[in-house]
Parts: structure tokens; C-alpha cells; sequence
């Protein structure tokens, strides 16, 4: 008698060990897709910005322009560049009007330098286009970021009054 | 934010602005405001809305992922603004119900003072945050936990390193496993080179990973694919059918890695 009790406890245990084996392994199996689940949850947002895309390039075309990677690279040259030259007070205005300061000057140095490959225009006085000969869009850029020798200052940059006098 | 970035727009966009133009000629310019590439999260402060709601259209957070081919209203911010204004008392809760559903929380839209300006169509996709630091980026997560399931990990990582220099692709100088730090660079090229290296690794399937494997492969191949195309500069009627057809194989096959 207590032989079979002892025998049915050993087949119960055993059984008992198999379940919960069987439900450990399920758990496990269960536990990646549960983790993907919940990431994939949180990105809801993400996967449903995909249907924009196509509507966006019926109505807009390309969409190469439509990146914020120019923007993230900016961080450094316009908001820290531009914070360490403000006076740290009211620096976001400070920092906007450098961006705007350095884009306009940029876009002047590029109209000089286009007028002066158009027939029938001079340019006068030769510092600064001396700089815009061997000029690249980079070098504009460094001279505008004061990275340039012999300008230490967008001011002493301007200082050759370059002017443009139709022949 | 609004009195300093987006109040000066105003009265170039009510009485424009002379501008010199590449003709010669001096134009009259009305610039209207239409683009605003940012983020998800920087959207979502701006425009005033909770961190999973779409800015564009009005879809409830359970439908984010439903059907695709339904057409949902475009936010309307000013519609929204007025009806939290002139509501009923006693609809007060079925209101704050009904835009906590829509995600979007009134008074809080930058753009809304803003003439001739829809906020809504201000959102424009983002190939940075949207396709390369977004999905692309889940998508490795998702592929990574895969190949730990079925083991393949070193297959994938032996084929990572094989793979040759072609024109305008740089070959990972890294192997997979130790890239901490994703940079854009790096997610584009993965992008062109994660079709063929999955393929690789996957090769060799027993017969119960072999569908598994197939699935995983097809929705991996499609996200890449939709990617690619839709970054294409020029569009024909094909390649917006070929963006829906790779969209719809990613939605079919998806489950498999989700």
C-alpha cells in the first residue's frame, strides 16, 4: 500500500515537473514576442507615417528634400557656434540674427561671384575677390565662420567695398 | 516661439515682400508658410497634440495600424479651437472625450495664429527621423531578436563582414555587433545592404524555419524596397503602384517579425 502511494506521488511529481517544463518553455517562446509587441506598440505612430508617404509624393513629388539631417548638422554651426558668440543673454535671438547675418552675407558673396563671370560687369576692388578666385562653396563657408587667415571678422571680411559697375 | 521664429512671416504672407529675382526683375513675393520637417516629438509639442497621435489626419491611436485604405478627415485645428470654445455645458465631457480620442489638446497649436496657413498640412514626411532613425532602426531591433530565436546571429554577422566595396557604397569598417552608435550614414548604406545579408544568413533553413524564414525575408524586402523607391526624384503612375504593392506586402508579412 504504501509502495503504490509512493509510486503515484513519483508519477505526480513528475507529471507536475513536465507541466510547468512545458509552461517555462511556452513563457520563454511567449517572452520575445511579448517584448517585440510592446516596442512595436510604442511605434504605432511610426508605422502609420508610412501612409503618408505616398500621398505626399502625388501631390509634391521627390521627397529627397524632406529630411531634417541638414537641420541636425546645424546644431553645431548655427545654435552652438551662434550661443558662444552671443552675450548669453537673450541668446536665441542673438543666434538667430547671426544665422540670418551669415546666410545673407553668404548669398552676397555667391551673387558677386556669379557677376563676375557675366560679360559686360566689373568688379572693383580685388581683396575680397582675390579670396573668391580659388573659392569653393566650403571656403565661403569658412570665410564666414571666421576660419579663414587674415579675417579674424565678418566685418573685416566686408570691409573691401567690393562694388559691381556695369561697363 | 510664435513671437519670434513665426510672427515676422505674417506680413509677408498679407502684403508680400519685394524680392530680386534670377531674372533681373524685381517680383512682389507673398511667401506662404507650407513645410515644417521636424520630428515626431517636436510635431507634437508644435502642433499640440499627444506623443501618439498623427498631426496630419485624424485617426483614433487604435487605427494607427488599421486599414490603410480608409480616408480620414485632415485635422482641422481651427474647427477644434472653436468647438472647445463655444460648446455646451453639459457637452463639456463627451468634448474632452472626443479630442482626447483625436490626441489633440486645445490652445496648445503654434501655428494656429498664423494667415493663410493650414496646420495640419504644415507635417511632411522625414527621411531622417521617419525612415532612417525610425523604422529602419526598429526593423534591426526586430531582426536582431529574430536571428537570436533561431540562432542565426553569427551566419548574419559572417556575412556583414564579407561584404564587397561597390560605387557609392562605403562597406561597414565595423562588424554589426559592435556598432553602438548608429549614424545616418551607416543606416543608409544598411539599408542597401541589409536585403542581400539577410539573405545570406537565412539561407539555409531546416524544414520547420523554412517559412519563417521566407515571411521574415519578404517583410524585410518590402520595407526596404517602399524605402528606396519612395526616395526616388522622379515618380511615374509604376513606381507609386510599386510603393503601395511593398507597403501592403510589409502589412501582410509583418507579423511574423512583430
Amino acid at each position: 500500500m504504501a509502495d503504490q502511494c509512493a509510486k503515484e506521488v513519483h508519477h505526480r511529481t513528475i507529471a507536475n515537473r513536465r507541466r510547468l517544463a512545458d509552461q517555462e518553455r511556452a513563457q520563454r517562446s511567449n517572452r520575445w514576442g511579448d517584448l517585440i509587441r510592446r516596442e512595436y506598440r510604442d511605434n504605432f505612430i511610426k508605422i502609420h507615417y508610412q501612409t503618408h508617404f505616398a500621398s505626399h509624393l502625388r501631390r509634391f513629388g521627390s521627397i529627397s528634400m524632406c529630411s531634417t539631417e541638414i537641420g541636425e548638422l546645424a546644431h553645431k554651426d548655427h545654435i552652438k557656434d551662434g550661443y558662444s558668440r552671443s552675450n548669453k543673454n537673450d541668446a536665441a535671438r542673438q543666434i538667430l540674427l547671426q544665422y540670418g547675418r551669415q546666410h545673407a552675407l553668404g548669398m552676397w558673396l555667391q551673387t558677386i561671384e556669379e557677376l563676375s563671370k557675366v560679360k559686360g560687369v566689373i568688379v572693383a576692388e580685388h581683396r575680397g575677390m582675390e579670396m573668391l578666385a580659388f573659392s569653393s562653396p566650403s571656403t565661403l563657408r569658412r570665410v564666414l565662420k571666421d576660419r579663414m587667415k587674415n579675417t579674424s571678422t565678418l566685418t573685416e571680411l566686408c570691409q573691401p567695398s567690393i562694388s559691381i559697375i556695369p561697363r | 516661439m510664435f513671437d519670434l521664429v513665426l510672427a515676422p512671416l505674417q506680413p509677408v504672407a498679407q502684403g508680400g515682400t519685394t524680392i530680386d529675382c534670377a531674372n533681373g526683375k524685381t517680383c512682389l513675393c507673398l511667401s506662404i508658410f507650407s513645410a515644417w520637417i521636424a520630428d515626431h516629438a517636436k510635431h507634437a509639442d508644435l502642433q499640440g497634440i499627444g506623443s501618439k497621435s498623427c498631426p496630419k489626419y485624424e485617426v483614433p491611436f487604435e487605427e494607427l495600424i488599421g486599414d490603410r485604405r480608409r480616408i480620414y478627415n485632415t485635422h482641422d485645428y481651427m474647427r477644434h479651437r472653436e468647438q472647445a470654445l463655444r460648446h455646451e455645458p453639459a457637452e463639456a465631457s463627451g468634448m474632452a472625450e472626443y479630442f482626447q480620442r483625436l490626441g489633440v489638446k486645445i490652445g496648445n497649436n503654434v501655428f494656429i495664429g498664423l494667415d493663410q496657413v493650414s496646420p495640419a498640412d504644415l507635417h511632411k514626411p522625414n527621411l531622417l527621423h521617419n525612415i532612417y532613425l525610425g523604422l529602419f532602426k526598429d526593423m534591426m531591433e526586430w531582426v536582431e531578436e529574430f536571428l537570436k530565436k533561431y540562432k542565426q546571429q553569427q551566419a548574419f554577422d559572417d556575412a556583414w563582414k564579407e561584404i564587397p566595396p561597390y560605387p557609392r557604397y562605403s562597406i561597414p569598417k565595423k562588424a554589426y555587433g559592435d556598432i553602438i552608435q548608429w549614424q545616418a550614414k551607416e543606416i543608409r548604406n544598411l539599408g542597401l545592404d541589409i536585403s542581400a545579408v539577410l539573405a545570406s544568413a537565412l539561407r539555409n533553413p531546416d524544414s520547420s524555419q523554412s517559412h519563417h524564414f521566407k515571411s521574415t525575408f519578404k517583410c524585410v524586402s518590402a520595407l526596404v524596397d517602399f524605402f528606396l523607391i519612395a526616395q526616388y526624384p522622379s515618380h511615374t503612375p509604376d513606381t507609386l503602384s510599386h510603393i503601395e504593392s511593398y507597403l501592403q506586402t510589409f502589412h501582410q508579412t509583418k507579423d511574423i517579425v512583430l
